[in-house]
């Protein structure tokens, strides 16, 4: 075993990045290593384990430093949704593999660059509401309603391009009203509860003798862990209105990454 | 239907503090960092035996 270091700070710094804006971790860091001539089998069954670890931590975290509450008994609310997104994320990973494996055949391009404006026009709604006062108390308006119909979406991209989960799931949220700082810890524990079904998943194909490279899981892994142990304390210190004005630009920077890698 | 969003109480009750007092954590998350750091340890040994 040995840490390759520059996969490591990469994978450190948008592990980090995904952690504070609930997105970019598999969407920035699987292109990256495709570009360093790294293959399928090596780099996702890494970026899925590495995912499920560090979203765990991130969120374990989140709840220590009181960036949100998680409770199970009983159900609170923050759970409750991470549990609801948990399950359409996980419908719509078996939902991809079988679009993948089986008969349907759509332009996998078209299907990306959907996505990605997606991500964009969020990103870019994201900043004009920091433009605009919700009411004269700038009290939030909570619309679970419109959190569904967000989550149904992003459900459904991940359905049919394996991406763009995290970024609408996250301003989908922050749409809805959930307080940003909450809003990217609700995403960790929903994106690892996801990627457990995508290593799951992943066992089963190697089972059935599809030889799977784990070269990179050390070195993804070890940059993730640390970038998901930081990033939470890093939350709670720096102000929400940070957060407010480098999710939604994230987003953007994302959606023109992903539009570029076509 | 609430219009109210009670996620997130505790953050924006803590966003309203000073940020000297959002810098300082309790003895037990400083711990917790710990052991989540011997754990880290503990899987780089695993993936050393067994990859």
């Amino acid at each position: 075993m040995e840490i390759i270091w520059y996969v490591a700070i990469l994978a450190f710094f948008l592990a980090s990045m995904d952690s504070i804006a609930g997105m970019g971790f598999g969407t920035g860091l699987a292109p990256l290593l495709f570009l360093l001539g790294y293959n399928h089998l090596q780099i996702v069954p890494a970026l899925l384990i590495s995912q499920t670890i560090s979203g765990l931590i991130s969120a374990y975290f989140d709840h220590e430093f009181e960036n949100i509450s998680f409770s199970f008994k009983p159900l609170n609310d923050a759970t409750r949704y991470a549990l609801l997104f948990a399950l359409i994320g996980c419908i719509a990973t078996f939902f991809s593999i079988f679009i993948a494996y089986f008969a349907f055949n759509i332009p996998e391009n078209i299907i990306k660059v959907y996505v990605a404006f997606l991500i964009i026009i969020m990103g870019f709604i994201g900043i004009l509401k920091l433009f605009m006062k919700t009411d004269q108390t700038n009290e939030r308006i909570f619309r679970p309603k419109l959190l569904l119909g967000f989550s149904a979406v992003a459900g459904f991209n991940k359905g049919i391009s394996g991406g763009g989960y995290g970024p609408i799931i996250t301003l989908g949220q922050i749409f809805s009203g959930v307080y940003e700082k909450s809003a990217r810890a609700i995403v960790a524990l929903a994106e690892a509860l996801v990627s457990i079904t995508g290593t799951i998943t992943f066992i089963i194909i190697s089972l059935n003798k599809i030889e799977i490279d784990l070269i990179l899981l050390p070195s993804i892994f070890t940059g993730a862990f640390f970038g998901a142990l930081i990033s939470p304390y890093l939350v709670r210190v720096m102000p929400n209105k940070l957060w407010k004005r480098v999710i939604p630009i994230y987003a953007i920077i994302l959606g023109v990454i992903t539009i570029i890698f076509i | 239907m609430r219009n109210q969003c009670n996620i997130g109480e505790g953050a924006k009750k803590l966003d309203k503090k000073e940020i000297r007092v959002r810098m300082k954590i309790k003895k037990k998350s400083v711990i917790k960092i710990f052991v989540a750091i011997i754990i880290y340890i503990n899987i780089m040994i695993m993936f050393n035996i067994f990859l």
